[in-house]
Parts: structure tokens; sequence; C-alpha cells
């Protein structure tokens, strides 16, 4: 089994860099420099800064694995993977080790990043550097969690319309439900609801960013576990 | 289960939403030898070539390669497999160098020293990128690689269609030179009945997901013989003896069995044979009988054309 995830692992890597490892080095080593040249003479403010490196890093990495899929689904690709003397379990397992790398490699250049950049700008390190890189690998690693399976079930556009459909009725159901709240339930409930909130808050800012941290990397393993029970079930029964 | 057979295929049945269905296809393709699976287009050959790499999920039947199950035992039947599809399947970026660092980690018994002498034999480049190569050069590279590892089974799907003749005999010689150890095989589907003629000893014929005849190759043709004749020629006894009917303005061709051709009246010779009469019996060839087997109505919607009984 382990030969084989590997194999399927390698594999991976290879489809990763079809265009080059320059390319993905670019892509990697792109987003510091960048982040570094804006800091320089103060720029970005402290929080502004850690907010782009999150985002900037998460929507880069995010993109990897979606490459392997799309390598797969042009052409007849994908008949590699019937070639292969691996597993299909053993490719998804190679696939979600790929995206375990990506999250490693995205969590320590986020640290690099949040170094990098108020040292730049003549500002001191935050004491929150490695929450806020374990908390960018816990985003990106939910939004993997959540696209894998998709990837495995649906062409790419087709979970680029999902993902982004999602969201906006995610937000536009959060929306509505602020406005709506009010109207429906009685002031009483509403200010139970508020104290709830608050209490949750309360206690997780008491608890410090250690406990943030470990939740992020909790709620992290459960959602790979449910991903990878999710596509493994998929791509069992796909056709090649 | 018998360990002297490359693959053995039994009962094996697809269905799919459309309706199509493999039904219980079961033949055995014993080691050192090969076979060509046959059958007009949609019946089921790549379906079959699918399953056996399970690529697809079946809905019932075993399939076992050196005795081993292909789902069950999958690592190690691949090992020992070698696949060539009509188009290419790997990443279009690739260069012939990176399929080779990409293949060798997944077979134990990679040869570096063998894909190099196929990469010289095809005139293949090492720089030269997968996109860049004609259809023909794709698949010398698919065949490069499916070499290059020991397989022991060889599984081919429609490997000539883009060869040219020279290609293609070049393929055959492969073929024939890689099953001379007695120990290795070759399962190949094809429309092309030259390459079988020359390559096959066995011959798997599939037509609308099913099993028509599986066998030796030269039992399947002498199997068959032609019945042409004029168009007030053809008699109650021959229509309910053919196998398969084509009809056109000036005359008929029926496939008979070689057997039944002593209860047709009229019909005698040597062998069955006697092209200088009318109706005149002649041998069939692999393209008659796939052309005789299968129903196809004329294309101005008369009663011209083939019909399979």
């Amino acid at each position: 089994m382990m030969t084989g995830v590997l194999r399927a692992f390698g594999l991976d890597l290879r489809r990763l860099g079809s265009q080059g490892w320059g390319n993905l080095l670019f892509a990697v080593v792109a987003i510091p420099v960048a982040l570094v040249l804006m800091s320089v003479g103060g720029r970005l403010s402290s929080s502004l800064s850690s907010s782009m490196i999150v985002g900037c890093l998460v929507g880069a990495f995010s993109v990897m694995p979606m490459t392997v899929f799309g390598y797969e689904q042009q052409g007849g690709h994908a008949r590699m993977n019937g070639v292969i003397p691996v597993r299909r379990l053993g490719q998804v397992t190679g696939r979600y080790l790929l995206l375990g790398v990506l999250a490693v490699v995205l969590f320590v250049e986020c640290l690099v990043c949040q170094a990098a950049v108020p040292l730049s700008s003549g500002r001191p390190l935050t004491p929150d550097v490695p929450v806020v890189a374990v908390l960018a690998m816990a985003s990106y690693v939910m939004i993997e969690a959540v696209a894998v399976p998709l990837l495995y079930r649906f062409p790419m556009q087709k979970v680029w319309l999902i993902l982004f459909g999602g969201c906006l009725v995610i937000g536009a159901a959060a929306a509505a439900l602020v406005k709506l709240l009010p109207l429906v339930l009685p002031a009483s409930a509403l200010a139970a609801c508020a104290r709830v909130a608050s209490a949750v808050i309360e206690t997780l800012a008491a608890a410090g960013p250690a406990a943030a941290a470990f939740a992020g990397i909790i709620v992290m393993i459960v959602a790979v576990v449910v991903s990878f029970i999710a596509s493994s079930r998929i791509y069992r029964g796909k056709e090649l | 289960m018998n360990t002297a057979m490359a693959l053995s295929v039994t009962g094996v049945t697809r269905r799919y939403d459309s309706g199509f269905t493999l039904d219980d296809v079961t033949f055995d393709l014993p080691a050192g030898y090969i076979m060509g699976l046959i059958g007009p287009n949609g019946a089921g050959k790549s379906t079959l070539i699918r399953l056996i790499l399970n690529m697809i999920r079946r809905d019932a039947g075993e399939i076992h390669v050196f005795g081993l199950d292909n789902i069950a035992d999958e690592e190690r039947v691949k090992e020992g497999l070698g696949v060539v599809f009509d188009s290419n399947y790997f990443v279009e970026t690739w260069t012939v160098n990176k399929v080779e660092k990409t293949m060798a980690p997944m077979y134990p018994a990679w040869d570096h020293a063998v894909f190099d002498g196929y990469l010289k034999r095809f005139g293949l480049e090492r720089g030269g990128k997968v996109k860049e190569l004609s259809r023909g050069m794709q698949m010398k590279l698919m065949l490069a690689v499916a070499l290059s590892h020991d397989a022991r089974l060889l599984i081919l799907d429609e490997p000539t269609s883009g060869l040219d003749v020279l290609a293609r005999d070049d393929l055959m010689d492969i073929l024939q030179d890689y099953i001379a150890d007695g120990n290795r095989s070759v399962i190949f589907s094809t429309h092309i009945t030259a390459d079988l003629e020359r390559a096959a000893d066995f011959i798997t014929y599939i037509t609308g997901g099913r099993l028509y005849y599986t066998g030796p190759k030269d039992e399947f043709t002498e199997a068959f013989r032609v019945v042409k004749g004029g168009p007030d020629e053809l008699t109650a006894d021959l229509a309910a003896a053919a196998v398969g009917v084509h009809r056109y303005e000036t005359g008929f061709d029926v496939l008979v069995r070689a057997e039944d051709l002593n209860r047709i009246a009229g019909t005698t010779g040597v062998d069955g044979l006697d092209e200088f009469r009318t109706p005149a019996i002649e041998p069939a060839s692999i393209d008659d009988i796939i052309r005789l087997t299968n129903a196809r109505v004329g294309v101005d919607g008369t009663n011209r054309g083939s019909e399979a009984a």
C-alpha cells in the first residue's frame, strides 16, 4: 500500500511540475518577495500585512492541487491512472499526501513572510506569528477539504461554480439572517443569543492564541478525514 | 484457475445506463501467444480492455492475469502489464525524458537501457515534448514504456490506428519478438485485420456486446465460407443456413458455417470451396466475417445491405 501511495505522490508531483519546476518555484518565491518589497518603507501596516500574507498564500496554494486535477481532466491523461500499478485508494491517499506537503510548505512560507515583512519595514515581530501561520494552513486545508471531493466528482469549471456559488449563497444567507432575526425573534431571545456569542468569544480570547491554534488543528483534522472518505468513495466508483 | 493462462476472463458483464451491455464474456489467452480482439465500432472491445485494467466497474464475472485477480491484486497485476492506448495518455507538456522519470519509479523492473534502446529504434528524442510528437510517435512512446519494465502481458487498444504500413510492420515484428520466449503474451484490439492475419494466434470476436467467437485464428476463418451469387440465386436453403447476408443490386454475399455447406443444395466442392461455379463458394476473411455478422440497413432504406442471422 505504502509503495503505491508513494508512486501516486510522485506522479502528482510530476503533474504539479508539468509546466517546469521554475514556474512553481517562482509562484512560491514571488509572494514573499512582493510582500517584502511592498513593506519596505512601512507602506504596509502590521495588521494589513498579516491579512495580505494569509490571503496571497492561501490563494496561490489553493490553485496548485487544482492544477493536478486539471491535467487529469485534459485529453486522455486520466487513463494513466488506470495504467499505473497503484490502487485507487493509494492514488487518493497520494493526493492527500501532496496536499499535506503543500500545507506544510504554506505554513513555513507564512512564517517566513511574517518574519520578513516586519523586519524589512523596521517593525518588531508580533508574538502571534505561529498562530497566524496555523490559521493560514487551516484555511487552506479547509478549502481543499471541500474542493478535492468536488474535483474528483465534477469537471473543474463546475467546481469553481459550486465553490463561488456556495460562498455567495452562504454570504447572502448570513446577511439575510442578520437582517431578519430582529424582525422574527423577540428582544429577549436576541439578547440571549448575544450573550452566548459574547461568552464564546470571551472564552476563546481567554484561552489565548495557542488554544485557537489547537482548535484550528482539530477542525482541520476532522475536515481532512471527512474529505478523504468522500474522495475515496467518489473515486472508487469513477470511470477512468 | 489455470496459472499457465496469461489472461482469463470469465463471465464478465458490464451494463451501461445507455442500454449497452457487455454480456457474459468468457475467454482465455494462454501464455506465449498473441490474441486479436476484434469487432465493429461500439462492440465492447475498449470496454473489455478497460475492465481488464479495472478502469471501470464490472457488474459480474472475474478477470485473472497470470492467476492473479485484477482487482484484489491490482498493483502486482499492473506491475506486469504493458499498456498502449489508441491515443496518448501522458501529460502533453512532458518531454520524453520526463515520461521516463515519471514511469520508471512505477515499476520495480524498469530497465533504462531497454527504454533507451526503444527510443533509438523508434527515433524518439529525449528532449522532445509529447505534444510535438505525431500520433504515431506518441504511440511508439507508449509502446517503449510498455516494453521497458519486463511486462508479461501487453494490452494494446487500437495500437496501429495512427501508424503507416511500415510502422505497423515494425510493431508486428516487435510483438512477435516479445512473445518469443513463450512466457509473455499480447492482447490487442484492432480494426486492421491485416495485422491479425500476420501476428495473431488467437481471435476473440465481440459484436453487440456479446462474445461471438474465441479461439485459434485459423479455426475462426476456416469455420466460415462466403457464398456469392446473382440476385435470383439466393435459395431458401441458403437463406436458412446464412449467418449473415449482404444484398446488393447485382447479387449477394452470404456467410455460412462451413459445417452447414453440405446441407445447402448445389454447394459442393473440395472442402466446400468452389469459386468457379455459381453461386460461388469462397474462403471467408476476417473482414467478411465481421461485415456479414453485423446487421446494417441499406442507405436508401431498401432491403439491400447486410442482415445478420
